[in-house]
Parts: structure tokens; C-alpha cells; sequence
């Protein structure tokens, strides 16, 4: 068939092009392959469902991925990049700066193409109005509140109410406890950070995988013969022609880059195609013929235990890993106790729901077995993840460059296509990109373990918990991952901000053909604290003793021990937390009485939850270095990536309040395994404590070498005849290993504390329950940078309901955002967020994490408010609609 | 992406001999929001696009004396955006506020939400209610159907080889009537519907009883469904709880569901319950002028 090509004439950013495009052609290709213009991101692969692609066409919001570009003969186009510039931004992109709605930035240049769009017809949209303008442009990090927030600031700008200039007089003082922009958020804002996908090679591949279609199977052959000889296909890699251990070891060396004989997941790699196009690639990899002998499908534990089953892995069996924990004596506490609750509670396996998917490319630099491989992707911990594939790969000389990162939220814990790629830039000895669709990435990417959780818990006559039993079990899934990672962190963080003498807990993690469990924001914690607050609801409940009186008269004390044995030493705001939040909840209650007073279907409700959540893992140590720059500012070097927490914002404050410099002078040097040392992952809210701690230690460093040598400039230092560079390291005390017998040991050296209230509203016709309000209560020490802390707060209420009420990840059925239902903006509700400052002892000037903390306690919250709003209690997460409603309906019977 | 050929049609004419083709697969284009992603993803191969944005009588969008036409190429956006449609037409403006997002709304027509003929499509039981008629034009001539005989299996609808619906016309809705659609959705946005509901009721000059009105249903059958039962219980009754309750119970009886990913057969006969009673109450409301879209 003839493909006729049609010839339009197009403005684009105001220059005019003449464009000769197929009938298929679409406008997001045109603007990111041929102009390049990167600002316009892509999510969903071209389904309409992410909103990053949005363009104006016309004055009107347009999905530049359902445009033909046929159809705009005469059109005028403006991307992100067309309204302003870091040098020269337009107001919309300041006031997304200045509110902190931009954190990993890869929704931003949609949401501020949709914002300007609004902005045009309404000058002074109303919030019904915002959220209809950016009800379809989603948003993982925020909780949409900075955005909203962004959208009124941006309002007021251009009808010069304010103006950026006055807004930033307002940032000044110390370089701690104010909200200065996030180092990248102007560059994001202008749609010129350059994302993995972003990224060009000249001459490069596109590479394209053949994945497993069956859930467990035998491999009995593999043709690639009609693969080979379609178009454009340069080669096809299989098992064979990789070079190292063809594993990836995280906790074991149980994940084929691609399966040799048996294929243990839906979705794992078997065959990489490289071709000169990505559709061809894809095509080439459709027309791999694999023949397979399917094997029993295992996807819950009590399947993979169960005797005589199919051992999943060759190196261990099912049941992957045990950990007892054994304090006091509880048998002995519940054979004398009378007052005490039990029940069963599970939660499902997740999605971290990144929006980037898990683009990578890989090149060599250089010739024969010297060549450096050069990987780009999107890790959290660069130098771990470069040995890994050391490792799998078999090449020594590799180089990770981290490019700008499109949220993560525990999913970069592990690799995920960079093994593949960078095996595929060796064998075909080109330059390679591998552009999965958001399909594949989830596919193929580590999820939230479900758990299992049989909680079992005592008090005493006056209100003092005595005993806990907690037995649970996580799926695992076909690969280890991190292994024992997320059991070790449960345990350690069991009993969160309460004293309990007496436990009993054994944990149990068993390989399944499920998707395979990794980091996810809070790993483990979120998971055991549904089920411990759920039942200290149900305790308090019981005691007839109210549920903040109760959290609070069971906090732990100095002296005291954390379920592992670990004894408090420093001050234990939890008290003071719980006293912040009273008026809150007392408000909050009466509210909710006044409403239901009214009768009627609709429900309301208040519940709450706590935890104090262990940050800075015992034994844990950081190395980074410090150098001053000829201009005497500074240059920080060390692995330390910031995929939207505020990383950047934590290193540069610090830097420039230590040293007295203005920000600009301070540099970071953080997303390259050259010039820097590993460092660990940027998880486990870990990275404010660990690297502000070193960065500190370097900082006293060169410090004291300027007033040996008497000067505080470059110039004096290198007269002196004094190093320019310093290395600082910390490390934190005690062993990161629990008692394999008892549990017992030394645990995290600094909590954040919080209590959360949820103010829900159940529809008892439909069982739908929408939350009208979250208020949070947190300490996490001093503040470093307000605006940045508000987000990780937000953003792990936003996502903690979407976890507690609709979330949840099926293999083989959960593919893209209508799929998986994480929430939009029509879905976001109040925020309030209530800070305690209680200055930690050894934190970086008295700060810790804060990650994590609200994915915790937020979704026990949710579920305490849905019993108090209407009854029922939902011991199966999520909260849908039908199970709120069976329940409902199985308490009138 | 399989590769196909584009055709710009300027007129019906042009366009009908496009589509009498009885040897390439030929499908119309409009906005295009659902056609392209599922081509993407080869759902569907068509030989021949055939864009009928183009043609001058399928941008039409007019209301003469009381007569509505809305061209089948009509984005969603010129519909409610024109404020004598929104007044008279409340169903119809709560159904496509829900199809996609305002960035899809500048492309996404109803003629391609009915053409779809998914069983959720939002706006279909609304025209159900509205009683919309298809203009169809064929080889030979044109022919016009009740919109509720328009689809007949999902994605199947009643146009044969060479067929285009052109136009949907709609009169306009004597005094003291009501309408309304609503959906349930896991989100508040982006959701297909699990279940939907359009109502509509004329009340009596007198306000005090119900003198026609119709129930249709979605995402509860193959295609979506106009009640009859509903509206007969109600009809020449008082405008009551009762009465609504009666007419849930006779839309939940003619409900066909399945169970899907986005909801079961019971939580979608139950919602079918929920729905109607909310539609009936909104569109009496409506019908007496004290709510608003």
C-alpha cells in the first residue's frame, strides 16, 4: 500500500514548520523525535491516560499523544518549552517552583501546559474549576495540594496580585527551616531536565524484549529464526551470549537477566531484540516463538508451602527466610490476661506506580576490554546497582549516570532494565535504548509485599499494653529482591511508638510465582502498623478507654525497650505528638456527631493512627566528599540521589548554612558513580540522617583546615599547601543484625514520630468512603526545609489512601492507569499538617527523615475512621466500595 | 502499529463511498481518542481511515425551533459549552463532562462514544432518555433509528457496509421535565463506569404526578438498555421515594450484568438500585427547577 504522506504547516512555539507526516503520525513523536523537544513526557505510551503530554493546540489543553498531526494544517502548538525559560520563566512555571508543587517533575510540564490553558479562559479559576482543569494530569508525589496551591499562586501572579520577586523576599534568613525551590525545580518547571527517555545517542538501537507469557514453565525451545530476518533487526540476544553469572543478586542470585530453561514470572525476559526502530524491535519481539511446558502456578504462600509442592528456585526452598522475635514472655501474659483482642488482617500486593517508565540506555566509550560501559537509568543507589551488573553481565568498567528520575518510591531498590540493556550495548557492540511501555515496566518491576498478619494483643486493668503475638507471612513473589529487608524492618519498627514487655512475632517469607516483593515506600512498616493500629483501636475499644488516651498512655519512655530489646536514650516526643493533635481530634469528633445527627445514608467518621518510624538503621555508615571551588563556593560529591524527596534541597542547605555561602555556591555532584564513593540507597528515609551526617563530618573537615591554614578561600588553601577536597563518613552505632533466634538487638537510632487523624465520609448505599480531611502530626526534629517536608507528607497521605481505600496490583491484570487506580486530583482532599520540632541529639543539626512516615500511619487511620463512621471494620486491605458494603450488609444480617 | 491509508472526506457522499468498500476494512475517524490507542495497540487494523471531521454537515451544531442536532463529528466541548443545551439537556451535559478529560474533550465526539458502543459508554443511556434519534446515511439514502436500537452487541452497532451516522438529533423537552446520568467509579475520575444511570421525568402541570419517563441503564448488559418497566411503574404515580424505589426495582430486574475487573455481578445489580434512585431524584429536581447542572 501506497502511504500517502500529507504536507502541514504548523506553528510551533511561534516558529513555523513545514511537516511531512504519515497518516499515523502523531504529535508527541513530532515534537520529542524530530524537534526534540523534551519537555512533553510520556507515561502511558500513547493511551491518553497520564496527562504529561499535554500541549495547547489552538488555546485549548490538548493529549499530544491522540493528536495526528495531520490534522493541525494551520495549527498553532505550545509545549512547556515555548513559555519560558530558567533564565526568563513564565509566571505559571515560577509559581510551580516557588509552591513546591514540583518534586520529581515528570507530571510537571504537563500540568503546567493544562494550568496555562485554564488560566487563559478563567484568570481566577475557583478550586471546583482547577480540579476539572487537571482532573486527568496525575501526579504520584504531591497529593495534588501543592499543585492546587501552584495553580491560585499562578492566578494571582498574572493578574499581578503578586508578583515571584516580592514571593521570594520572602526566603531569607537562615539557610535552615526555609522553603528555598528545590535545586532542579526550575529546570523541570522549563521542561529541560533531561529524563532517562530524554536522552539521545547518535547511531543508537532500540531494543525490545520477548517476555514470558506463561506464570511458571519449562523453556523447551526458543526460535528466534522469524525474528531474525524481519526489518530492521540487527540481532537478538538470548541467555547464552550473556557474559557473566546472568543473575541479578540483590538478597540472592536467583533473577535471570533473560531465562535460560524455566520461566518463573509472567513477564520474564527470555529473548532482547535490537533493531533500528522501536516499533520494529517490538514487532521482532512479538514473532519469538517460545515453546514452553507450563508448570504449576503457585501465586499465595499457603500454595508454595504446602507438602510436596514444586520447589520454585534451585538455591532455596519456598520458604525463602524465618525470623522469630521473642521478648518478655506473652504466652504467659494471655494465659493471665483477660482483656485482649485478636484478629487476622492482610494487605495486597501494590504498585509503587512511578509515572516514568523504566527507560534505559546504554553505550560504550572506547574500544576492546577496556570500553567503559556507560548505563543511564534512574537508580537510588548507583554503585550498588553497578556492581550488580558487574556481576550479572561479566564487564568490569562500568559507569551509572543517573538521570533525572520520574518518582520511584522504593521501585529503584532494585535494577530493573538495566541489566538487560547494558548486556545489549556488549553483545551488539551499538549504542542501545530500551523504551518498555508502561505495560512491561510494571510488569517487570518489583512490588509491595502482601502480607499475612495474625495480630493477637493484651492490656492491663489500667490501660497498659502487656503482650503481643504477631505472626506474619510475606509473599515474596518469583524473586528475592531484598530479600529479608522488609521482614527485618517490621520487626524492628513492631511495636512503633508503644511500650510492650512481652512479644511473641515470627515472620515467615516464602517465594511464590507472584510478582516478585521490593521496596516500597516504608517496606514492611506500612504493612505490620495497619494491622498493630487496627488492633489497638480494637483494645482501646474494648477497654472502653479512649484511642488517643490510650496511644498516648502506651508510649515508651527513656529506659524503656523497643520490641527488639533496644533501649531508649534520647527524649520520646510521642507524648507531645498526641497532645498537638487533641484539639484537632476533639474538633473533628464533634464534627462528625453534628453531621451524622442529620441521618441519612452518608456516614462520618474519625479515626486515628500512630507510629514512630525508625530512620538511620543500626551499623549504617555514609562516606561523600567536599570540595572548594576556584570561586571559593563548593562542590558536593557523593551518591546521593534525590528522585523528588528533597535530597538536593537537604545537601545544598546544609552546605551553604555551615559554610555561610549563598546557594548558587553550592554544587552537587551527585548522580554519576565517577568522583563519587557508594553510598547506599536513598531509601528507608535514611538519607537526611546518613548523608547530612557525613556531608557535616566532611564540612567540620574542611572547616578546620581553613583556620589551620587561615584562610577561607580556594586561593589561601592551595597557598597553605592544603587539599582543596575532604572526605567526611558517619556511621552509625550498633550491628544491623537481629538475633536469628530471638529478634533482639540493636535497632534504628532515630525515629519520626506522628499521629494521624482521618476524617472519612462512608456511603453506606454504595460502600464508597471519600476522606474529607487528613490531619498530621509530625516530629521528625529540626526542620531543613518546610515546603519540602509538607510534600513527603502530602504525598505519603495521598498515597496511603489510595493504598487504603482502591490500590491494588494484579499480575497479568493490572496495566496502566486505569488499571491501577492510584488517585487523581478529583480524589485529593484537605491537608493539614501539624509540626513538632524536637531536635535530635546526633541528626545532622538536629534533623531526621521523613520519607516515609505518613504511608505508615495513614492507612490504619482510614480504616479506624471507616469503623468509627458507620460500624464495620475492613481487616482486608483495600477499602473498595464492595467490601465496605458486604460488610456493612453482613452486620445488619 | 499496522500501517493504513487516510482519506479526507469533504462530503457525506465521499465518505459513504469510502466506506462501501467491500474489500478493505474502513473505518470513520473523528476525534480519534479511542480509535488511536486501541490501533496502538492492535485491537483494531483498519486498511482505510476515512476523517470525517471535515465534512461541513457533521459540524453542525444547531438548535431550530425545538430541535437539537448535534453532528457526529462535533467535539464535546462545543456541547457544553452552549448554554440552551445544558439547560434543556441536563443528562446529556452530566454524561460527556464525564468522557475523558477536558484535553480529550476538545476531540472526543458523541457520535464516536456511541459509534464505540462499549456497554459503559456515559453518554449513550443519557440519549436513551433524551429520546435521540441516528441520522444515518448509506448508499441507499439516509434512515433515521431510536438510539436505543443503535448498538446491538459490544462494539457492534446497527450500521451496515457504507453506513455513517451523521446526526443526532434530539427535541426538546416539554416543560416540567427533569433529567439526569450518574455513574459509579473506584476514582473520582478517569474510572470507566462499574455501573450507570440516566432518568428522566415530565411532571403534570400541577407538579404532583409523573407524567412520562424513561430509565436506561449501562455497563449492566451487552449494550446499554432503555427500561421500560422503569417508566411505566412510574408513570401517572406521585413523584416520591416510593416511586423510586419502585423504578430501582424494576431497572435492577432488567439489569444483565457480568463480573469484570471493575466490579461484580451483585455490587453492579445493587448499584443499578443505587443509581436510579439518585438519577429519579435529581431529575425531579430538575424537572421543578431547583437544581442546576
Amino acid at each position: 500500500m501506497v502511504i500517502k504522506m500529507k504536507e502541514v504547516t504548523i506553528t510551533i512555539n511561534g516558529v513555523q514548520h513545514k511537516v511531512k507526516a504519515e497518516p499515523d503520525k502523531i504529535l508527541i513523536d513530532l515534537l520529542r523525535e524530530d524537534l526534540h523537544l523534551i519537555g512533553t513526557k510520556q507515561s502511558c505510551d500513547r493511551k491518553g491516560q497520564c496527562g504529561a503530554c499535554t500541549v495547547i493546540v489552538n488555546n485549548r489543553a490538548v493529549r499530544s499523544c491522540l493528536q495526528k498531526v495531520v490534522d493541525l494544517e494551520g495549527a498553532s502548538v505550545i509545549t512547556v518549552e515555548g513559555l519560558g525559560t530558567p533564565e526568563k520563566p513564565h509566571p505559571i512555571q515560577e509559581a510551580y517552583v516557588l509552591s513546591g508543587a514540583i518534586q520529581c517533575g515528570f507530571c510537571t510540564p504537563g500540568l503546567i501546559m493544562a494550568t496555562k490553558a485554564l488560566l487563559d479562559q478563567n484568570p481566577d479559576p475557583d478550586l471546583p474549576a482547577i480540579k476539572r482543569a487537571l482532573a486527568r494530569n496525575l501526579c504520584r508525589c504531591t497529593g495534588y495540594k501543592k499543585i492546587i496551591e501552584a495553580v491560585t499562586l499562578s492566578s494571582r501572579f498574572l493578574r499581578n496580585e503578586t508578583t515571584p520577586e516580592e514571593y521570594r523576599r520572602s526566603l531569607k534568613g537562615s539557610m535552615i527551616g526555609v522553603s528555598y525551590p528545590r535545586p532542579s525545580a526550575m529546570l523541570k518547571a522549563c521542561g529541560l531536565a533531561e529524563f532517562t527517555g530524554d536522552v539521545r545517542i547518535e547511531g543508537s538501537l532500540e531494543l525490545a524484549v520477548a517476555r514470558s507469557t506463561e506464570f511458571h514453565a519449562l523453556i523447551k525451545s526458543i526460535d528466534t529464526s522469524v525474528a531474525e530476518k524481519m526489518p530492521g533487526v540487527i540481532g537478538v540476544m538470548t541467555a547464552k551470549d550473556i557474559k557473566g553469572t546472568n543473575r541479578i543478586r540483590v538478597a540472592a542470585p536467583d533473577q535471570p537477566i533473560l531465562c535460560e530453561d524455566r520461566v518463573r514470572l509472567l513477564g520474564d525476559p527470555i529473548v532482547a531484540i535490537a533493531a533500528e526502530t522501536r516499533e520494529q524491535a517490538k514487532a521482532a519481539a512479538a514473532a519469538v516463538k517460545v515453546e514452553y511446558e507450563p508448570l504449576l502456578v503457585m501465586l499465595e504462600p499457603e500454595e508454595a508451602l504446602a507438602s510436596g509442592a514444586l520447589q520454585i528456585h534451585p538455591h532455596s526452598p519456598n520458604l525463602f527466610m524465618s525470623q522469630p522475635l521473642v521478648k518478655g514472655d506473652a504466652d504467659k501474659v494471655f494465659a493471665e490476661s483477660s482483656a485482649f483482642v485478636e484478629a487476622e488482617f492482610s494487605t495486597q500486593m501494590n504498585h509503587q506506580a512511578p509515572m516514568e517508565p523504566e527507560h534505559c540506555v546504554a553505550y560504550l566509550k572506547g574500544e576492546g576490554d577496556g570500553a567503559q560501559l556507560v548505563v543511564i537509568q534512574r537508580s537510588i543507589n548507583i554503585h550498588g546497582h553497578t556492581a550488580q551488573i558487574k556481576e550479572a553481565i561479566g564487564w568490569d568498567n562500568i559507569r551509572y549516570i543517573e538521570a533525572y528520575s520520574g518518582g520511584q518510591f522504593g521501585i529503584k531498590g532494585s535494577i530493573t532494565t538495566e541489566a538487560v540493556t547494558a548486556a545489549a550495548a556488549l553483545h551488539f557492540k551499538r549504542p542501545i535504548r530500551y523504551i518498555p511501555s508502561l505495560e512491561e515496566s510494571i510488569l517487570l518491576t518489583s512490588k509491595r509485599h502482601p502480607y499475612r498478619q495474625k495480630v493477637k494483643l493484651a492490656a492491663d486493668t489500667k490501660g497498659r499494653l502487656t503482650a503481643l503475638h504477631y505472626d506474619f507471612t510475606i509473599n515474596k513473589g518469583a524473586y528475592a529482591g531484598m530479600g529479608g529487608g522488609v521482614m527485618m524492618r517490621s520487626l524492628n519498627m513492631l511495636t512503633g511508638a508503644y511500650y510492650l514487655p512481652n512479644i511473641k512475632a515470627l515472620g515467615l517469607i516464602v517465594y511464590t510465582n507472584n510478582g516478585y516483593g521490593g521496596a516500597a515506600r516504608g517496606a514492611g512498616p506500612p504493612q505490620t502498623t495497619f494491622a498493630i493500629e487496627s488492633a489497638v483501636d480494637m483494645l482501646a475499644k474494648k477497654l472502653g478507654i479512649d484511642p488517643l488516651e490510650f496511644r498516648r498512655m502506651n508510649s515508651l519512655k527513656p529506659g524503656e525497650t523497643k520490641a527488639t530489646g533496644m533501649v531508649i536514650t534520647e527524649k520520646w516526643p510521642f507524648p507531645e505528638v498526641c497532645d498537638a493533635i487533641k484539639p484537632h481530634y476533639e474538633r473533628a469528633k464533634r464534627d462528625a456527631a453534628a453531621f451524622n445527627a442529620k441521618g441519612g445514608p452518608l456516614k462520618r467518621g474519625v479515626g486515628l493512627a500512630a507510629h514512630s518510624f525508625g530512620i538511620g538503621g543500626a551499623g549504617d555508615s555514609a562516606t561523600m566528599s567536599i570540595e572548594i571551588d576556584p570561586d571559593d563556593g563548593v562542590t558536593i560529591y557523593a551518591a546521593v540521589a534525590d528522585p523528588g524527596e528533597g535530597n538536593d534541597s537537604m545537601l545544598s542547605q546544609i552546605a551553604a548554612h555551615q559554610l555561610g555561602l549563598p546557594l548558587e555556591k553550592v554544587r552537587l555532584y551527585t548522580r554519576d558513580t565517577e568522583k563519587t564513593v557508594g553510598m547506599g540507597p536513598a531509601a528507608g528515609s535514611r538519607m537526611t540522617w546518613i548523608a547530612g551526617n557525613s556531608l557535616i563530618n566532611a564540612i567540620e573537615q574542611l572547616k578546620a583546615t581553613m583556620s589551620e591554614a587561615n584562610s577561607k578561600t580556594y586561593a589561601g588553601l592551595v597557598m597553605a599547601g592544603k587539599s582543596t577536597r575532604y572526605q567526611g563518613s558517619t556511621k552509625n552505632p550498633g550491628v544491623g543484625r537481629l538475633d536469628p533466634q530471638t529478634g533482639q538487638g540493636d535497632s534504628f537510632v532515630s525515629e519520626c514520630h506522628n499521629i494521624q487523624l482521618a476524617e472519612v465520609e462512608v456511603n453506606t448505599d454504595t460502600g464508597a468512603t471519600r476522606i474529607i480531611k487528613m490531619t498530621t502530626v509530625v516530629d521528625a526534629g529540626t526542620v531543613l526545609n518546610p515546603q519540602n517536608l509538607e510534600g513527603q507528607l502530602e504525598g505519603g497521605m495521598d498515597q496511603g489512601v489510595g493504598w487504603a481505600l482502591r490500590e491494588e496490583y494484579v499480575l497479568g491484570k493490572t496495566k496502566d492507569w486505569i488499571t491501577f487506580k492510584f488517585p487523581t486530583i478529583n480524589d485529593s482532599f484537605e491537608m493539614e499538617i501539624i509540626i513538632h520540632e524536637t531536635p535530635r541529639l546526633k541528626g545532622p543539626l538536629g534533623a531526621t527523615g521523613i520519607g516515609e512516615m505518613t504511608m505508615t500511619s495513614t492507612a490504619p487511620a482510614v480504616i479506624n475512621a471507616i469503623e468509627d463512621a458507620c460500624g464495620i471494620r475492613i481487616y482486608n486491605l483495600p477499602a473498595t466500595p464492595e467490601k465496605v458494603k458486604a460488610a456493612l450488609v453482613a452486620a445488619v444480617k | 502499529m499496522k500501517q493504513f491509508d487516510y482519506e479526507n472526506a469533504k462530503t457525506i457522499g465521499e465518505a459513504v463511498n469510502l466506506l462501501n468498500n467491500s474489500s478493505k476494512n474502513v473505518r470513520p475517524i473523528a476525534g480519534g481518542t479511542d480509535l488511536i490507542p486501541r490501533m496502538r495497540n492492535g485491537l483494531l487494523e483498519p486498511d482505510i481511515l476515512v476523517d470525517i471531521k471535515n465534512i461541513p454537515e457533521l459540524n453542525i451544531l444547531s438548535i431550530n425551533g425545538d430541535l437539537l442536532e448535534i453532528g457526529a463529528a462535533v467535539p464535546l466541548y462545543r456541547i457544553y459549552e452552549e448554554e440552551r443545551i445544558t439547560k434543556s439537556y441536563p443528562a446529556l451535559i452530566d454524561a460527556i463532562k464525564n468522557i475523558g478529560g477536558i484535553a480529550i474533550q476538545g476531540r472526543a465526539t458523541v457520535g464516536g462514544n456511541l459509534c464505540n458502543a462499549a456497554p459503559s459508554g456515559d453518554s449513550i443511556p443519557a440519549l436513551i432518555v433524551h429520546e435521540a434519534m441516528c441520522i444515518i446515511a448509506g448508499p441507499t439514502g439516509q434512515r433515521i433509528l431510536p438510539v436505543e436500537d443503535f448498538c446491538t452487541a459490544p462494539g457492534k452497532t446497527a450500521l451496515g457496509r457504507g453506513e455513517l451516522l451523521t446526526t443526532i438529533q434530539i427535541k426538546h423537552p416539554p416543560h416540567n421535565t427533569g433529567s439526569c446520568y450518574n455513574r459509579f467509579i473506584p476514582r473520582n475520575e478517569m474510572d470507566i463506569a462499574v455501573t450507570g444511570v440516566a432518568a428522566s421525568l415530565m411532571l403534570s402541570m400541577d407538579r404532583t404526578q409523573i407524567e412520562n419517563a424513561k430509565v436506561a441503564i449501562g455497563a449492566v448488559a451487552p449494550t446499554p438498555l432503555l427500561v421500560k418497566a422503569a417508566g411505566e411503574v412510574l408513570v401517572g404515580n406521585a413523584p416520591t421515594e416510593e416511586a423510586w424505589g419502585k423504578a430501582a426495582i424494576a431497572a435492577q430486574s432488567a439489569a444483565r450484568p457480568i463480573t469484570d475487573v471493575r466490579g461484580s455481578i451483585n455490587q453492579r445489580k445493587h448499584l443499578v438500585g443505587v443509581l436510579t434512585k439518585r438519577a429519579l431524584r435529581k431529575a425531579y429536581l430538575r424537572a421543578i427547577g431547583e437544581m442546576e447542572i
